[in-house]
C-alpha cells in the first residue's frame, strides 16, 4: 500500500467515520508520515468540535426582532396596496357593470324621467321604470356586497 | 480545566485555526462552518446544496486535509 492510499483516508478514521481495514492499519502502523498525518488529522477534528459557537454580538436580539417587524410591516403594506387595488378594480368593474345594465335597459333615460316626474308625473316614470325594477336590485345587491366585503376585509385588518 | 499553557496553546492553536479556515475556498470554508460551527450534518448539506451524499462527505475530507497541511506548513 503507498502513502497516498492512506493519506486519503486519514480525515474519515479521524472523523470515526471509517475504521481502518488489515492493510490501512498495517500501513499506519508501520509509515511514519502516515501515522503522524493521523495524529496531525485527529487533533484537528478535537480542534473543530471543540470550537465554541460564536456569541452573538450586542444587540443582536433587539435589533433582529425589528428587522422581522420592519419585514412583516412591509409584507403588510404590500398586502393592503394589493388588496386595495383589487377592491378598486373590483368596484370599477362593478360601476362599469351597473352603467351597462342601466344602458342596456334604456334607463339611460332615466335623467331625462326625472325631469318627465316633475313634468308630467310620477305615474308615467314609475311605468318606465318598474320592468328594470330587478336589474337595479342586482345592482344594488352586487353594490352592497363589495362594499361589505370591504368593511369585513378592513375590519380584519385593524384586529 | 488545563494548566495555563496548556491553555495558551489551545487558544494559539483555535488562532490558527480561524485564520486557516479563512483562507480556505469558499465551498469548503461553507462546509466546515455549516458542519462544524452551526452542527449541520451531512444529510443537512447534501439536502441544502444540493449534492450527492458521498460528495458531501469528499469534499469536507479535502477541506480538512487543506485546513491540515495550511497548519503544517504555518508550523514550518
Amino acid at each position: 500500500m503507498f502513502c497516498d492510499e492512506a493519506l486519503d483516508a486519514v480525515e474519515a478514521i479521524a472523523a470515526g467515520e471509517v475504521i481502518p481495514d488489515g492493510r490501512v492499519a498495517s500501513h499506519l502502523a508501520t509509515c511514519s508520515t502516515s501515522a503522524a498525518a493521523l495524529v496531525s488529522a485527529r487533533q484537528l477534528e478535537t480542534s473543530l468540535r471543540s470550537r465554541p459557537a460564536p456569541a452573538a454580538p450586542a444587540q443582536f436580539t433587539a435589533r433582529t426582532l425589528a428587522r422581522v417587524r420592519r419585514a412583516r410591516w412591509r409584507s403588510d403594506q404590500f398586502l393592503d396596496v394589493g388588496f386595495n387595488l383589487a377592491v378598486g378594480a373590483v368596484l370599477v368593474a362593478m360601476m362599469g357593470g351597473v352603467w351597462m345594465l342601466l344602458h342596456r335597459a334604456g334607463l339611460a333615460g332615466v335623467s331625462r324621467d326625472v325631469v318627465d316626474l316633475f313634468g308630467s308625473g310620477f305615474l308615467v316614470f314609475a311605468r318606465r321604470v318598474t320592468p328594470s325594477l330587478p336589474l337595479y336590485a342586482g345592482a344594488a345587491l352586487l353594490l352592497v356586497s363589495a362594499l361589505g366585503i370591504w368593511w369585513w376585509a378592513e375590519r380584519d385588518a385593524a384586529l | 480545566m488545563g494548566t495555563p499553557d496548556r491553555q495558551f496553546g489551545d487558544l494559539e492553536l483555535r488562532d490558527r485555526l480561524e485564520k486557516a479556515i479563512a483562507r480556505l475556498p469558499a465551498n469548503y470554508r461553507l462546509l466546515i462552518a455549516a458542519h462544524y460551527l452551526q452542527g449541520v450534518q451531512y444529510e443537512g448539506l447534501a439536502e441544502a446544496l444540493p449534492l450527492p451524499l458521498g460528495t458531501v462527505k469528499t469534499q469536507l475530507y479535502r477541506a480538512k486535509q487543506q485546513l491540515r497541511r495550511m497548519l503544517e506548513t504555518d508550523l514550518r
